[in-house]
């Protein structure tokens, strides 16, 4: 068999090393051949995309909820426009409420705090976008009546729509005059004596929008005002009064907005008539017109015996999209005396539209943080630390877009609650509400997000 | 033997060319399937019609899209204020172009810079402008400068802006910059010139008077000072002084919301009553802004539909956004009802009035007292 195989006529001739090669390379080729297209099919869906890259956020503080600070909702709702808060005894019973301007609803509110939770009252409605209300015995009958700054429209006008009130009180409620008509949006009256005369004059921040002016008001006895041109300028947003000189009477500072960004101060000069009484002085200003200054809070901060001032920075209304910048937060405006002043930073929180002095510290308010952020924070607390340092710790997330705060015991346990304000204008509005309050329940000065203060 | 070979040979030839082939067709998967995925925004926090334009612009940019359509996505992104993630978007659309693409070198980074200005990065946005600068048109460059002397104000760098501003020309905005920067700096005197150029420019314009007013208070023209303060208030022309702003606002008008918005704004214009009402209604959701319901319920009254418009007036106050003319507009809703709502109507004219004093709510109650049978 073997032989005939051997000699048969058309023999198969044993495979080369070389033919061997190259079977083994087409055998190779043909399984790639094949499993290239399998292996794709089975592997190239499931790839996953090439993923974006990490985004630059800015300035974005954030933080957590701090749970030594209860929060209650006072009024609810999405969409509201609370203009100003203030922690005040109206009824003088020793008990304090909340008075609120609300500039959606076109009406001055207080709220009292029973055992039931809050109850909401309407002082004075059909007051088109209250600003502010002061609460002040105007005509000197030993009551506490209110004036009230009105905008005439809370968004940009540069119409003449504002308007001042005083809403005098009477036995049966609140009988309403016109103090200033005829005025840009007026974001702010104050009143003191200050020419000496034993009435109350009022100070008027005519805010406008591309135009507006400061104006002191001479009360003639009988609530017939005078009005006194201190400064033309837009923006100007609040008139705090006080001595800030020492001389025994009252000055008035203001902050002017918009394009300017500038803090002035008015020196009672204690004789002269109309603006002659009082000498201007710009006490600060900066170059940067995106700063966005949103108040002026007078403190004693450094225990001097001078009043201090603290700037609130964050207000960029002029895009409805605004993110928050390295320099919002709050400058510390310090008093050295004789009308010096010594600026220096004393927080960072983009959007800060307010400030209020609590026994517990500094308290700042974000009205326009990145609130698609659920970590952005919207109420920041600045208390002392050691040596010059200053701590800034988170108390919330929530409610976002706050425009205003005030502080004031507000459950009577003797310690200072906060309280806060919305203004909603763009969304995201998933954690809104109109009004709150922060009920202090700390026990010991445990930190939540630290955060130093540095710029 | 030797034909078997070649046999062999060309059968490898053929594999081997099938290999390639495949490999490049694998290669193609691959990439598309890691192609870079644009950023992505929560569309909760957006309304109905913005969210869906995103989702199209961003499925667009995703599926394959060039430079161009990352760039639109980035835009819309930046004018809805998502400016982190319409940053890396702009960056990406620059290393996406292709041939046929329209972006021009200079307008991407000047994008870059707008979002840079409004993310807080003003060194950043200079950068970007800066570049722009390099490859803009000459009819560009003055902007570009201005919004460089912008961003250097906010480092309050005063010098390199003003430097900047001069750079930029005659563009009005720029001179009007440096008018500031010298009163403000001591320098009033130096600014008058430029004041009087630009007042002879428009003379209307009442920023130009009352920083000509306070020139003249800084050198002591007390006479100047006054006629200026006072042509402040009797001029009106403004001079919009913020061009980031401006543009943003422009632009927002192309996406979205605030697109839809302003397309019914025209048709209302072009009274294209019926048309403005179809649009509006898809806008106006449960959280529509009141911008939308106003606008709807003033369209649906010109059209006669009272019982609607009635409706989302109703709507407005659930959104506590009622002012004075939402009220007159209430009032004559109202009346458009018939006469059963004439009470009604008339209380809020009277809530009009008492809101902001105006002829038209006045006549309206004259009008309706006139009535035979009515209060």
């Amino acid at each position: 068999m073997t032989e005939a195989i051997a000699s048969g006529p058309d023999p198969v001739p044993p495979l080369s090393s070389g033919d061997r090669g190259r079977s083994r390379v087409t055998s190779v080729l043909l399984v790639l051949v094949l499993v290239l297209p399998l292996g794709a099919w089975a592997i190239v869906p499931v790839l996953p995309a090439r993923g974006p890259g990490l985004l630059e956020t800015g300035s974005v503080i954030t933080g957590t909820d701090d749970p030594g600070w209860e929060l209650e909702t006072v009024i609810g709702g999405r969409r509201s426009w609370i203009t100003n808060v203030q922690v005040v005894d109206l009824d003088v019973d020793g008990v304090s409420e909340i008075l609120a301007c609300d500039a959606g609803e076109n009406r001055l509110a207080v709220c009292r705090r029973n055992g039931m939770g809050w109850a909401v009252e309407t002082l004075a409605d059909d007051l088109l976008a209250p600003a502010h209300a002061t609460l002040v015995d105007l005509d000197g009958d030993a009551d506490r009546d209110l004036v009230v700054s009105l905008l005439g429209n809370i968004q940009p006008d540069d119409g003449v729509v504002g308007q001042v009130v005083w809403l005098e009180r009477v036995e049966e409620g609140y009988r309403r005059h016109v103090v200033l008509d005829g005025v840009r949006r007026v974001a702010d009256a104050r009143a003191g004596d200050l020419d000496g005369d034993g009435d109350q004059d009022l100070v008027v921040a005519v805010f406008g929008y591309a135009r507006g002016e400061v104006l002191w008001l001479e009360n003639d006895g009988k609530q017939s005002f005078t009005s006194h041109r201190l400064l033309s300028a837009p923006g100007a947003i609040h008139v705090p009064l006080a001595d800030f000189d020492g001389d025994g009477d009252l000055d008035i500072v203001t902050v002017v907005s918009q394009d300017e960004e500038e803090v002035w101060g008015f020196e009672n000069l204690g004789a002269g008539r109309g603006p002659e009484r009082f000498r201007s002085r710009r006490l600060w200003f900066t170059h940067n017109h995106d700063l966005g200054s949103a108040g002026l809070v007078p403190t004693d901060f450094d225990g001097d015996g001078d009043l201090d001032l603290l700037l609130p920075t964050g207000d960029n209304f002029e895009y409805r999209y605004t993110y928050p910048q390295p320099y919002h937060g709050c400058l510390l405006i310090r008093n050295d005396g004789d009308w010096t002043w010594v600026v220096e930073p004393l927080a960072d929180l983009g959007g800060t539209y307010a400030a209020a002095v609590g026994e517990m510290g500094i308290v700042l308010v974000s009205m326009f943080n990145a609130w698609h952020r659920h970590d952005a924070a919207s109420v920041l607390l600045v208390s002392p630390g050691s040596g010059n340092r200053r701590l800034a710790r988170v108390i919330s997330t929530r409610p976002s877009h706050l425009s205003t705060v005030d502080c004031g015991d507000l459950d009577g346990d003797g310690r200072d609650d906060i309280v806060v304000g919305s203004l909603h204008v763009s969304p995201p509005f998933d954690r809104a509400a109109a009004l709150s309050v922060f009920i202090n329940r700390t026990k010991h000065r445990d930190s939540n997000s630290v955060r130093k203060s540095e710029r | 033997m030797k034909r078997s070979r070649t046999r062999t040979l060309l059968l490898q030839v053929l594999l081997v060319g099938l290999l390639v082939g495949e490999l490049s067709v694998v290669r193609d998967a691959v990439r598309w399937q890691r192609r870079p995925r644009p950023q992505t925004i929560d569309p909760q926090s957006l309304d109905r019609e913005t969210a869906g334009d995103i989702r199209r612009l961003w499925r667009t940019a995703f599926d394959g899209g060039g430079g161009d359509d990352w760039q639109r996505l980035a835009e819309c992104y930046a004018v809805y204020g998502r400016f982190p993630e319409a940053l890396e978007t702009c960056r990406q659309a620059r290393l996406m172009l292709r041939a046929g693409d329209r972006l021009q070198p200079w307008r991407s980074s000047y994008w870059e810079g707008l979002i840079l200005d409004r993310l807080g990065r003003p060194r950043q946005a200079i950068e970007a402008f800066v570049h722009a600068l390099e490859v803009a048109p000459p009819t560009q460059r003055p902007t570009l400068w201005h919004l460089v002397g912008r961003n250097r104000l906010r480092l309050e760098e005063v010098r390199e802006a003003e430097v900047a501003f001069e750079q930029a020309g005659d563009l009005r905005v720029s001179r009007y910059e440096r008018v500031r920067i010298m009163v403000r700096t001591g320098r009033a005197r130096e600014a008058i010139p430029i004041l009087d150029k630009l007042l002879s420019e428009t003379p209307d314009c009442f920023q130009l008077h009352h920083w000509k007013a306070r020139a003249a208070e800084a050198i002591g023209d007390r006479e100047m000072a006054q006629a200026h303060d006072l042509l402040v208030q009797r001029t009106s022309r403004s001079l919009p002084t913020d061009l980031v702003v401006e543009h943003l606002l422009a632009e927002a008008e192309r996406f979205g919301f605030w697109g839809r918005l302003a397309d019914a704004r025209r048709m209302l214009e072009r009274r294209d009553v019926g048309g403005a009402i179809v649009g509006l209604r898809r806008l106006v959701g449960e959280e529509a802004h009141p911008a939308a319901t106003r606008l709807l319920a003033s369209a649906l009254f010109e059209a006669g539909q009272f019982a609607e418009a009635r409706e989302m007036l109703g709507r407005l106050r659930g959104q506590a956004a009622m002012g004075p003319l939402d009220w007159l507009l209430t009032g004559d809703v109202l009346d458009g009802l018939g006469s059963e709502h004439r009470e009604a109507a008339i209380e809020a004219w009277e809530r009009s009035l008492r809101l902001r004093p105006t002829e038209a709510a006045r006549t309206r109650l004259s009008r309706v007292r006139r009535r035979p049978g009515s209060l």
